[in-house]
């Protein structure tokens, strides 16, 4: 599925990211924050990656990342990347402009990312997402829906959604995550 | 409720055979007033002088007999009554009249009768209530997008009828599932929180069919349990109210009330009512609000389990968490790097600690942790049960004493092995800007000096700040930083 990518990525910049399904040994997507990213877990371990809307996010998360292990790891040479760190083994940190990536695995975390180092797009279509206040209509409508084709994921802070499983709250959130494809999020607020 | 008492002199009766003189046949029958035969059955107490066999015979109010339930037989001391008729069928909701006839070799020789009111009663629904009850949430809803919240006065259990298939409706035993709410969450019994000290209410909304009593006679009480409001009657809504606190301290109650439905002093029948409650601390000690930061049925079961028969006390709940956390989940110190599988800082530097702990429960990305994966989840439990507590970060790096990482069964300097004596930072909890520290990572050496073997273990439980770094580090010079509250999914 890799070579049905929209775009093949340069080393640097401003990246669509990297397709949150189906990227070779990946389990199921599990979506954060947008300043954490998303994660899942992989043989003997488990991935974490973050798109930024611009590189110095992509800096700020992948210093986040660094400062918070607690045996500082090493720098490391992955082809490509704008900076590395581990031991390619069971650990291998690396970020390529806005996109960060870290593999815990256990013996071969260096392959996982090449794979995702590879897996990164350059460029795709960005997911529409809107946030409607309608009247109260109580259960099963709620008041703030939430459209967004082709969404990967939608996540709220807070408030409360309504039953039935759409993206329709009877509480406002204070905020609504639309985590696209590629693993960019769009924050909508009320 | 004796109605009639009838000697063999009785000019009425026409016996052909009177006794004589002086030797007087009595009869007396004696039962509850009412019987519901979905709850339970009736048993009419029968004395005598005299006679040798006995005929006892149900007849509705028209006179007509529908049961018999001794033909001439040999002498009972008492009969019991099913509410069915001779064919099997449960008789109509009314007024019914036992009556009973002694023999003496064949001719009736003493009668006697009383009546009972066939009724139908039981509960509709119940909804557990009172100011402290506390909502909770079931985490992993698939249908309803992750979180289901059983606010604070939903109800906790209700039936479709009172009778099901012929027999009385059963109260289900409390939701099980600690993850996912039910699909139909109409004939479910969802279990409840409050403070351990609080006195919930229970209000039980009556339903059936009870007018062959007369308005009031018919009550209901439940042992240990005060009756507060309503009244015994279809359509009406009964409240009771605990006599004493919840529990002794935090813990789950897990019982089962008995409803007793009575007239007089006679049960009519009783109900079985399964409760369980988690009686927490306090209410949720987040920052935040709203469905992640409410008690999490998931969370809240195993750690006041883990924590039963402790003092309700904030130091002795957390005390009880740390060692719940550290010997009970399985979890390994990250030995390799120290690496955190659950949690992020999402903010500069150490801020904004975001726990997945729906992802943590499920061991998505296995059991490996680190000091922020730890802080994070003895914060998360602590909150959820009552007890106030923020995560604070030791830093900048410094060496090591003595320790041992939760799931390691050794004391070391090096959690990682040679040359990896220390720690880049470590997160720690407390209640009180670092006063007092909560630790679940790792053991302190106990004994006086920390920094040499062999070690004693010590458990972070209310240990001052000021030990726990005497305790922990050998070099370097750190302090606690960054004390806030995490925010979690």
């Amino acid at each position: 599925m890799i070579l049905l990518f929209a775009g093949i990525a340069l080393a640097g910049g401003v990246h669509a990211g990297i397709p949150v399904r189906g990227v070779p040994g990946l389990g199921e997507p599990t979506f954060l924050t947008p300043a954490s990213g998303w994660t899942t877990e992989v043989s003997g371990g488990w991935v974490r990656v973050f798109v930024g809307a611009t590189e110095a996010e992509g800096a700020e998360w992948y210093a986040r990342q660094l400062e918070s292990i607690g045996r500082p790891p090493s720098p490391y040479t992955l082809a490509g990347a704008d900076e590395a760190h581990g031991d390619g083994a069971s650990l291998v940190m690396f970020r390529d402009g806005n996109v960060g990536v870290v593999v815990r695995g256990d013996t071969n975390a260096a392959a996982l990312a090449t794979t995702l180092k590879g897996a990164i797009v350059a460029a795709g279509p960005r997911v529409v997402a809107t946030m409607d206040v309608g009247p109260d209509l109580g259960e099963p409508y709620g008041r703030w829906k939430v459209s967004a084709p082709g969404a990967a994921a939608i996540r709220a802070a807070n408030g409360a959604g309504v039953d039935g499983g759409e993206a329709a709250f009877k509480v406002a959130p204070t905020a609504v995550y639309v985590w696209d494809a590629y693993g960019r999020v769009t924050v909508l607020t009320p | 409720m004796l109605l009639l008492l009838l000697a063999c002199a009785d000019a009425d009766l026409k016996l052909d055979d009177e006794p004589a003189e002086g030797d007087t046949a009595t009869l007396t029958v004696d039962g509850p007033a009412a019987l519901d035969p979905l709850l339970g059955t009736a048993t009419f107490a029968l004395a005598r002088s005299g006679g040798d066999t006995v005929t006892v015979a149900i007849h509705d109010a028209s006179g007509a007999p529908v049961r018999t339930l001794v033909d001439s037989g040999a002498w009972v001391d008492s009969v019991t009554w099913d509410g069915r008729n001779d064919a099997g069928a449960l008789v109509s909701i009314g007024t019914y009249s036992v009556f009973a006839s002694l023999e003496e070799t064949g001719t009736v020789v003493a009668e006697a009768a009383t009546t009972a009111a066939v009724v139908r009663i039981g509960v509709t629904s119940g909804t557990l209530g009172g100011d402290d009850r506390i909502a909770l949430v079931w985490h992993a809803d698939g249908r309803r997008g992750n979180y289901w919240e059983a606010a604070d006065d939903s109800a906790t259990f209700s039936l479709a009828a009172i009778d099901q298939d012929g027999v009385a409706a059963t109260i289900p035993a409390p939701w099980d599932d600690l993850y996912a709410p039910p699909d139909d969450l109409t004939t479910q019994n969802l279990p409840a929180a409050y403070p351990w000290d609080a006195r919930p209410t229970l209000s039980l909304v009556v339903g059936g069919d009870a007018t062959a009593l007369e308005p009031g006679a018919l009550t209901a009480a439940i042992d240990g349990w005060t009756l507060t409001a309503g009244e015994a009657t279809p359509g009406s809504t009964l409240t009771f109210t605990k006599d004493t606190a919840l529990a002794t301290g935090p813990r789950v109650v897990e019982e089962t009330l008995t409803l007793r439905w009575r007239v007089g002093e006679d049960d009519v029948g009783t109900q079985a009512v399964p409760l369980r409650i988690y009686a927490l601390l306090g209410p949720p000690a987040f920052e935040e609000e709203g469905a992640p930061y409410l008690p999490w049925v998931a969370v809240i079961d195993p750690a006041l389990r883990a924590v039963d028969g402790v003092e309700p006390t904030q130091a002795a709940v957390i005390s009880g968490l740390v060692e719940h956390i550290y010997r009970d989940l399985g979890l390994s110190y990250d030995t390799q790097w120290g690496a955190s599988a659950y949690t992020q800082y999402d903010g500069r530097a150490f801020d904004n600690a975001h726990i997945d702990l729906s992802g943590f429960l499920d061991r998505t990305r296995g059991s490996i942790v680190n000091c922020t994966d730890c802080a994070a989840i003895l914060e998360a439990f602590a909150n959820m049960v009552g007890a106030a507590l923020e995560y604070t970060i030791i830093t900048p790096s410094f060496g090591l004493n003595y320790i041992q990482a939760i799931g390691a069964d050794t004391y070391t300097q090096c959690p990682f092995g040679s040359g990896g004596c220390g720690f880049s930072y470590h997160a720690v909890t407390t209640p009180d800007g670092g006063a007092t520290i909560y630790d679940a990572t790792l053991a302190l050496d106990g004994d006086t000096d920390p920094g040499a073997s062999p070690s004693t273990e010590l458990l972070v439980q209310a240990i001052t700040g000021e030990e726990y770094l005497d305790r922990l580090v050998s070099s370097g010079d750190p302090s606690y930083r960054f004390t806030q509250k995490e925010t979690l999914q």
